[in-house]
Order: C-alpha cells, then sequence, then structure tokens
C-alpha cells in the first residue's frame, strides 16, 4: 500500500509527457520514495557532479594541479550554458579551481570540456566504476551532437545519482573534507528546480542539468532536521514542463519530511 | 641586525673544496671488480653536462659552451648535443656528430624508447626528432618553457625523468625569482618565493602539474620501483645535499624568499618544520645525477669528485636505512657531472674536469664496468610515510590546493592557530608568512605570550612575526633588531629565549645599553649570561672595555665568561697590554691560554718553535690536525678581534659578518679535510656563489666583486666588493670581465696561528650544529 506522499509524486510524475524517474533517500541511503530507479536517463549537465569529483580526486592524487592556469581555446569551446564560449581564441587564462566554479555554478560547457580534456573522460568512468556505479557514464564533452547522434550520452540512473549524493552527504567520496568541498561548490547559488521548492534558509547542494527533452538534478537538501537527497531525472518530454513538476514534486517531499520531524 | 666591526680584506671566505687528493691523479674505482676507462675527452667533447643513451645504444651528451662564458672562449656560439655511436659494430663507441644545436644554457638529456630526444635547458625543454635517420634532429618541438627575468645559467629548469606516459622535471629556486612554467598545451604554473618544485606533465609537455616542492635546486631525478627519488643541491649555509624520494605534494622546506644562505627559521632541510619531509640521506657536494641501477641509487658528486652509490633498505619507521659507498673516486680535476646506463649495463659518466664554472674547452668520458655480481634488490616502503602526519593532513592539502578562498583564509588560519596542538600551531605560523597576512599579526605575537614548546617554534614565530612587520623588500633578511630588543627586554620570556634573542640582536642596538648587559651578566642563566658577553665583546663603543675588563677580573663570574671578556678586550690591545701579560701568568689555565694566544697573534710572547708543513702539503697538515681540538678555543678564536678574524666576513650561529657564507652548519656539509683545505688554500675551489669577476670599465677602473642577485635586466649589475658593501655598474659600462681566479680570502693564514689554534678552529666548524 503506497502513502499518500508516494501517490502523489506518482501521479505529479505521470502528468507531464514522457519518463520521469526519481529517487529521495536520507543521507544514510534509507530510500524514502522512488520511481523507475534503474532507468537510464541522459544526464546533461548533471554529468558534471561525477566529474567534479574525478577533479577533486585527481588533484588530491596530484595528477593535477589546482591553480595551474589554462588557456581558453576555440577547441574547448561549446555554445549552451556558461560565459567562456564567448572569449577569444587564446586570449585568457582561468585556473582549474574557476573552471570548477563556473561549470558548477553557470554550468559552462567550455569550462567543462576543458576539466574533461584535463582529468580524461576514461578516468572519470573508471573512478564510477570503482565506486560500484556501473551505469552512471560520461561518453561524450558538453555541446557535441554528433556524439549525441551517435547515441554516445552521458547517463546515470536515479538510483545511481543518489548514491553518488549521499555517499558525498555522509562525507565517504575520498574524505570528509573533500566530499565537504565538493558540496561547498554545489552549494554556491543558483536557481533550479529543486531550489526553488526549498524554503531560502535550507541550503542546497545541487547541480541541474538540461538538454531539449531532458531535465535532471541531483541535490543534497541540508535540512538540519533532516538533510536528504533528491534527484529527479527526465526524458522524452519538456525540460521546461520536468522542471515545473520537480519543484512541485520538491515542495511535496519536503513538507512530508518537514511534517513527520 | 647590523655588525658593525670593520670588515678587512683579512676575511676569511671558505670556499667550497674537494676531498684532498694528491693533485694530478687520475679517477680510481675503489670496489674490487670494478674497472674504469677513459672513453673520450676534449677536444673531442668539452664541458659536457647531462649524458643519456638511446635505445640503439648512442650516447647523446650535453655539451656546454655558453655556461658563463668568458669573451674570450673560442668554442661554438651555442650549447651542442653530440652523439657518440658506434660506427663498425665492434662495441665501441667511435663516431661523433652532432645532434643538434643552437641552445643556451643547456643542462640535461632524456632518450624515449622511440628515439625521441628532450633536451633541457634552464629555461626550456625541447622534444626533438631525426626523422630521416641521418643522426640529425630536424624537428625541435619546445614542449615546455619557463619564463622568467632571471638569467642566471643553472637553478632553474634541469632535472628530467621519463616515466611511463609521463614526464618529471625539476625547477630549482631561480635565484629567487618569480616564473611561469608554461607546457605544451598553453598551461601555466605560476611560481613565487624561489621554491624549487618538481613538476609531472605528459610526454608532450601538456597537463603540467605541481609534483613536490620545498627543494634548492633537484639537479636530477629517478624512479626506483614506482618511487620518485632526486639528488638537491644545498643553499649557501644548510648542508649537506640531498637524496630525497619525492612524494607527491611533499615540502622539503626551502624557500629562498626567506634568504640564500638556507638558515632562517621558517626554512626546513631535513623536516625540522612541521609539514616538511626529511630527506633520506645527504649526498656528497654538487650531486648532478642520479639514477637507478642493479637495484642501487648511483650519485654523482662535482664537488667530491666521485661517483657515490646508495643501498636503500625500507625501514619500520617510514624511511630508509642507507649505505653509501663511493665506487670511484678522482681528485680535483675529475668533475662528473652526468651519468647514463649503457645497453651493456655498464655506467658512463661525463666529466666537467676543471673547478671553473666558466666553459673552459676541457671534459672527459668515463665508462665504469661493473662485475655481475654487484646486484641489489631495491624495495620501495611497504607502508610509506604520507607527505605529512595525520594530523596536518587537512592543512597540508589546503596550502597544498591553496583551496581555500582568499577572503576566508584570514579566519581559516585563526582557527589553525587556537588549536592546542603546536605543529598545527607552527604549520600556520608558516603558512601566515608565506601568504603574508599581515592582519594576523596581533594573533602571532598573542602566540609569542605563551611558553613555547622549543626553541625552533619560538624562533620560527618570532621570524614570522618580523617577516611580516617588514617592508616587501626588506624581507628576506635577518630578524630586525627591534623585535629582538623587545625579546630580550621582555622578563616574562625565559632566560633561554631572551639569550636566544639577544645572540641574534645587534651588538650595537641602540636600545641594547651596557646597563642591560650589566643586569643580564648578573643573571642566574649561563646562557644569558654568555649571550652578554658576547654581544659586549662585538660592541663597537669603546665604553665597553671598563666592562670587559671588570668581568675579566671578576672571580665571581664562570671562567668561561672571563675568557670571552678576554677576547674582547683583544679589540684594544695597546691599553691592556700588561693585563694580557698578567694573566698569562694566572692561576685559570683557560685565561692563561686565551691571553698568550692574544699576545702571540699579536706578534708578542713567546715564538712558536713548531715545525710545520709547507702550505700546500695538504695531507701532512690534514695528518698534523686530525687530532680533535678544543671547539670553545676555536670559536674564541672564531669571533676573536685578532688573528684570523673569520667573523669579520663569516656569521656563525647569528654572530659575525655576512660577505662570505654563513659558516654555523659546514661542520654538516664538508669534512674536516675539505675545512682545513679551505683554510689553508682557500682559492682552490670558490663556491660559485662566491665566485669574484674582475671588471675592467670603459674608463680603465678596475673592479673586484660578487655578482649580487636581481631580475630583469635594466642594464644595471649590483655587485658585492670585498668588504660586502655593495655597488653597482652599468653593464654598458664593463669593457672586460673575467672570473677571477683567487678568492678574496687570503691565503697563509697558517702563519700565525699555531697547530692547537687550528685545531680548535676546525673543531669548533666541524661541530654538528643541527641538533641546535
Amino acid at each position: 500500500m503506497q502513502s499518500p506522499i508516494a501517490q502523489r509524486l506518482q501521479e505529479l510524475a505521470g502528468s507531464v509527457p514522457g519518463k520521469i524517474g526519481y529517487q529521495i533517500a536520507r543521507v544514510d541511503g534509507e530510500v524514502l520514495y522512488s520511481q523507475l530507479s534503474d532507468e537510464v536517463f541522459p544526464q546533461a549537465s548533471a554529468i558534471k557532479v561525477p566529474l567534479l569529483m574525478e577533479v577533486l580526486a585527481q588533484r588530491e592524487e596530484a595528477k593535477i594541479d589546482w591553480n595551474a592556469a589554462h588557456p581558453i581555446l576555440k577547441k574547448h569551446q561549446a555554445g549552451g550554458s556558461g560565459v567562456l564560449f564567448e572569449f577569444s581564441d587564446g586570449c585568457s587564462q582561468i585556473c582549474t579551481q574557476d573552471l570548477c566554479t563556473l561549470m558548477i555554478v553557470l554550468s559552462d560547457n567550455t569550462a567543462t570540456n576543458m576539466l574533461i580534456e584535463l582529468v580524461g573522460m576514461a578516468s572519470v568512468n573508471q573512478r564510477m566504476e570503482s565506486l560500484g556505479l556501473t551505469q552512471t557514464r560520461l561518453q561524450r564533452v558538453m555541446m557535441d551532437m554528433d556524439a549525441r547522434a551517435r547515441g554516445e550520452e552521458n547517463v546515470s540512473t536515479p538510483r545511481e545519482a543518489c548514491q553518488i549524493m549521499c555517499l558525498l552527504a555522509q562525507g565517504k567520496f575520498i574524505n570528509q573534507e573533500i566530499s565537504d568541498e565538493l558540496l561547498g561548490i554545489l552549494r554556491k547559488p543558483k536557481s533550479t528546480a529543486i531550489r526553488n521548492g526549498i524554503p531560502a534558509e535550507i541550503a542546497v547542494a545541487t547541480k541541474p542539468g538540461a538538454i531539449p527533452g531532458v531535465a535532471t538534478e541531483w541535490a543534497l537538501i541540508e535540512y538540519p532536521k533532516q538533510p536528504y537527497v533528491a534527484v529527479f531525472m527526465g526524458k522524452e518530454g519538456s525540460e521546461k514542463e520536468f522542471n515545473e513538476v520537480f519543484t512541485e514534486m520538491t515542495r511535496c517531499i519536503h513538507e512530508s519530511i518537514d511534517k513527520k520531524e | 641586525m647590523k655588525f658593525p666591526r670593520l670588515l678587512n680584506l683579512s676575511c676569511l671566505i671558505f670556499a667550497l673544496l674537494p676531498e684532498m687528493q694528491s693533485i694530478g691523479a687520475e679517477p680510481r674505482s675503489l670496489i674490487d671488480g670494478c674497472t674504469l676507462e677513459l672513453v673520450a675527452s676534449e677536444p673531442a667533447l668539452v664541458t659536457p653536462i647531462g649524458i643519456a643513451f638511446d635505445n640503439q645504444g648512442r650516447l647523446l651528451i650535453v655539451e656546454s659552451h655558453t655556461h658563463q662564458r668568458s669573451e674570450d672562449y673560442e668554442g661554438p656560439a651555442t650549447d651542442r648535443l653530440r652523439m657518440l655511436s658506434d660506427s663498425d659494430g665492434d662495441g665501441h663507441l667511435d663516431q661523433w656528430q652532432t645532434f643538434a644545436d643552437g641552445f643556451r644554457h643547456a643542462m640535461n638529456v632524456a632518450a624515449r624508447a622511440d628515439n625521441a630526444v628532450y633536451l633541457v635547458t634552464r629555461s626550456d625543454v625541447h622534444l626533438l626528432r631525426d626523422t630521416d635517420g641521418d643522426g640529425i634532429a630536424d624537428v625541435n618541438d619546445r614542449i615546455v618553457k619557463l619564463e622568467t627575468d632571471i638569467d642566471y645559467p643553472h637553478n632553474a629548469l634541469s632535472g628530467i625523468y621519463i616515466a611511463g606516459d609521463s614526464l618529471y622535471l625539476g625547477v630549482g629556486e631561480n635565484f629567487g625569482g618569480d616564473y611561469e612554467l608554461v607546457g605544451s598545451d598553453g598551461r601555466r604554473i605560476k611560481n613565487t618565493g624561489g621554491v624549487g618544485t618538481i613538476y609531472k606533465c605528459k610526454l608532450d609537455g601538456s597537463r603540467l602539474t605541481r609534483w613536490a616542492e620545498g627543494f634548492w635546486n633537484p639537479f636530477s631525478l629517478c624512479v626506483a620501483d614506482g618511487d620518485l627519488f632526486c639528488v638537491d643541491n644545498d643553499p649557501d649555509a644548510s648542508p649537506p645535499c640531498r637524496l630525497i624520494n619525492v612524494l607527491p605534494t611533499g615540502d622539503y622546506g626551502f624557500r629562498f624568499e626567506y634568504g640564500r644562505a638556507g638558515v632562517h627559521p621558517l626554512q626546513a632541510w631535513n623536516g625540522e618544520l612541521p609539514g616538511t619531509l626529511p630527506m633520506v640521506c645527504g649526498t656528497g657536494e654538487a650531486p648532478t645525477a642520479i639514477l637507478f641501477h642493479r637495484g642501487y641509487l648511483w650519485v654523482t658528486s662535482w664537488g667530491d669528485h666521485r661517483i657515490e652509490r646508495y643501498e636503500l633498505k625500507p625501514e619500520k619507521d617510514g624511511g630508509y636505512a642507507v649505505e653509501q659507498k663511493i665506487v670511484v673516486q678522482g681528485d680535483a680535476d675529475f668533475r662528473p657531472t652526468g651519468m647514463a646506463i649503457s645497453p651493456d649495463g655498464s655506467l658512463y659518466f661525463a666529466d666537467w674536469v676543471d673547478r671553473s664554472y666558466p666553459v673552459h674547452g676541457k671534459g672527459r668520458l668515463w665508462r665504469l664496468e661493473l662485475p655481475p655480481e654487484m646486484q641489489t634488490e631495491f624495495k620501495s616502503l611497504e607502508n610509506p610515510r604520507g607527505a605529512v602526519a595525520p594530523n596536518l593532513s587537512s592543512l597540508h592539502s589546503k596550502r597544498w590546493n591553496r583551496s581555500v578562498p582568499k577572503d576566508a583564509l584570514p579566519r581559516f588560519l585563526l582557527d589553525a592557530l587556537a588549536t592546542g596542538d603546536p605543529q598545527q600551531r607552527l604549520f600556520a605560523v608558516r603558512w601566515i608568512a608565506e601568504e603574508h597576512l599581515t592582519e594576523l599579526l596581533p594573533e602571532l605575537e598573542r602566540l609569542q605570550n605563551e611558553t613555547p614548546p622549543s626553541q625552533r617554534y619560538y624562533l620560527a614565530l618570532l621570524a614570522a612575526i618580523d617577516w611580516l612587520n617588514r617592508e616587501p623588500k626588506q624581507r628576506g633578511r635577518d630578524i630586525a633588531d627591534e623585535l629582538l630588543f623587545q625579546e630580550v627586554a621582555n622578563p616574562s620570556r625565559s632566560a633561554e629565549s631572551r639569550a636566544l634573542a639577544l645572540s641574534l640582536l645587534s651588538p650595537d642596538d641602540q636600545k641594547l645599553t651596557l646597563k642591560e648587559l650589566r643586569e643580564f651578566l648578573g643573571s642566574d642563566s649561563v646562557p644569558l649570561r654568555l649571550a652578554a658577553i658576547r654581544s659586549l665583546a662585538d660592541r663597537s663603543n669603546s665604553d665597553r672595555f671598563p666592562v670587559l675588563e671588570e668581568v675579566v677580573r671578576d672571580s665571581s663570574q664562570p671562567v668561561v665568561i672571563r675568557a670571552e671578556a678576554l677576547v674582547g678586550l683583544a679589540a684594544n690591545f695597546d691599553k691592556y697590554h700588561n693585563l694580557f701579560e698578567t694573566f698569562t701568568d694566572g692561576e685559570e689555565p683557560l685565561l692563561q691560554g686565551e691571553a698568550k694566544r692574544i699576545l702571540r697573534l699579536n706578534g708578542l710572547g713567546p715564538l712558536h718553535s713548531e715545525e710545520k708543513p709547507a702550505a700546500g702539503d695538504l695531507q701532512a697538515w690534514s695528518d698534523l690536525l686530525a687530532e680533535p681540538g678544543n671547539a670553545e678555543s676555536g670559536r674564541r678564536l672564531f669571533h676573536s678581534p685578532v688573528g684570523p678574524q673569520c667573523s669579520a666576513c663569516h656569521r656563525h650561529s647569528g654572530r659575525g659578518g655576512n660577505v662570505g657564507p654563513d659558516l654555523s652548519q659546514i661542520g654538516s656539509q664538508i669534512s674536516r679535510e675539505r675545512v682545513i683545505t679551505s683554510i689553508l688554500d682557500p682559492s682552490r675551489e670558490i663556491a660559485p656563489h662566491f665566485l669574484p669577476w674582475i671588471l675592467v670599465t670603459d674608463d680603465g677602473q678596475t673592479f673586484v666583486g660578487l655578482r649580487l642577485p636581481k631580475g630583469g635586466d635594466d642594464g644595471l649589475e649590483p655587485y658585492a666588493d670585498t668588504a660586502g658593501k655593495t655597488f653597482v655598474l652599468p653593464s654598458e659600462s664593463i669593457a672586460h670581465r673575467e672570473p677571477a681566479t683567487s678568492s678574496i680570502m687570503p691565503a697563509g693564514l697558517d702563519k700565525n696561528l699555531s697547530i692547537q689554534d687550528l685545531r680548535d678552529l676546525v673543531t669548533f666548524l666541524m661541530e654538528d650544529k643541527k641538533g641546535n
């Protein structure tokens, strides 16, 4: 017998065209609500979370330099979100740390592509594999429409994305400090579907993503009474509609948790 | 801190000298079964540095023609990469050709399995390829460059090692100058503060990253069983040169901005400061190559004229036990530089031959055949130390990555200062100094009020306060007298701390009055009394003499204090002549001995009837002075205003002049024999930073001076004269320049000193001060 909240979430998820998967869990991993949790979804910009994890991991392994300045080159530039796309070829430089910030805060695709080149796509996937995550894969750079047409998509599932966010919330990705640092970057202010469904005074570490037909968001809601992870993924529909539903679902979940606590 | 004593030409410039060998002896193997042969010599090759074999068994040799090149040097205009190959397959390298040329300040070479060759100069890394197989490189890609204003010929890029798909690159302190290292993909890494650093990048020069830091000049690198090692040359006064197991993100303690000597309290050389790592062991002087072969690490020592072999065994504490053997020893004309393993397993090493740093047209190449049984097993550490102790790992990670946002850093470090862990506090203190966070000065001053857990902690904290109090251009010098005086005058400080501060304070500091020194002389603390009497003796004002006389005559003072006072009075010999005479008959042997020595050094008293070897017979001198002397007596002689007046130019334990090298730790730097040689034959070898230049200007004036480091090229060249004073010459006005062949330290010091004096002096200098 489903709880009224679970039922309501299903209703909301079914209220728009396309497929919506989600997983809501306490930070200890206990799943509260889920749907299509093992369905593979394109991730759009949410895949930048595993990439950020790899950057920090390689930094800790002294494989990359957090303060190295990288030239902004035409070959990395990708449209869509961000600002580095507007920069002149080879005229400016930016350090690794700032690339990470831009990748998350502005979802800058050029910064993302520069970081992918820096750490290597295979390394990101190996890191996911080492964490037991078999469905979360970075398979193309941002805005590579040819690759997308070939079916080379950046993917994950609600379950694996939720595991990743729980891992970070538990301080178990490398160590507590690195996990905290990563969450600190995700926490930087931005407007997202989940963020819009949570009272402003509650911190949310989150990364959304959207491409035509797809919307995703991975979030840790740092509700002091009961921190929890919320992952939403939608495909084969309208990203705008998905995001509106994600906000509504978030409100519904948060109210429920707030009442329980 | 100033040292007002008049400097004169009798100042004692110590040169870094070789083990004494009879002149003219060929290098020889010291291990049975090894065979050493000369493969080639000039004019086939001259002034070689790095060497490497390619996978066709051809030997590549960096041949320098630009290192401190004099105007009358007649060799090629640029450095060359020579190649020596076996033309007829008889197993002998016999055919020379030039693989590439056109380089300036070339240092090192490494060959890839695909026969692409890396040529390293002080300012770039070239990737050379011979695509048509004619033995001449026809592709030259500059894959890494070092952008800086500094143009000193070495101490920048030099070390290189190919490890799988990566390169390790060693960069020295760049004479303290800032630089940016730029990879082939345009990525840049800034380096400030003169921090020798090892970088890693891909084989094409892309993806540069820092790997470890805190070196002076990591001249050469190698990997043994996955572990990276380097040899690091030592700063002026912080020996020895180091064999280092290079850990990722490791900090090995040296920053040029705190001073070139390497004795600043915020510098570490053997893991003395929290967050810094120790060396594996010291090596011979001026190591220029390291490689891993048959389970051993092999090191060339340019300054000690030898090839060293190190056997490392892992220990439970996370370090290595080390056994060193000297495999080849030469004389002063054996200057091994680069080293390479030939396909047949023998070792080849290049030989610079001459002590002269400027290129000189000499050069040799040697081959050392090793017996088959010379083999050991190298095991890397099972439980290697981390880059830092666990209690510092969080701080270290944030410092290394500079991941704390700038605006949050003061608050973050404030929290670190508030911890109960003195190691974390001291780590934070050093970080605050590095970041020049002057807003945290009050917090450091507050810490100064707490009981320091160690003298090192106290000095480091004091040095950080001083550092932050200074204008940027004034940094890198000694701790300011004003701060030291505050410490000396602070009754809440321990007597030991006050003595330490007093020993560093200029004796002529205006606030340091005779009244205060008298008070200290009445202290219960002997260290404080000693510091006070030494300060008194070093003052330039003549009002010190009555107080010194008073102390000499005060039998309630410890005799060591009275002896210091007696030596101090020697600066006014004529007035106290009778007093010295009196003490020659006194009951205290120590005072009697000092009085006799003062008379003797002034040409009075009993003349010496000792038979002495000829000044050039260094072996006889070495034998004669092998017997230990009295270090305290030697220290008084070192600082005495009569006799050799060593401290007029040299500093020791914070006391003395600064024209020549600081000798505080020379005992752990060079051998007793080399110290003796330095005293008796100071021009035999001169350390590069103390090489005087003879400069003749357009208008016919001649100057002699030591070149001072300076960034940029504004057409002016700063020098220090023999009295330590700076003078500046416009580059255009210098019509002729050449390196002097003689040290400005005078020869003939043995004439006035007794054998016992020399024994005492050598014993004092050889004392290991590391513990202090």
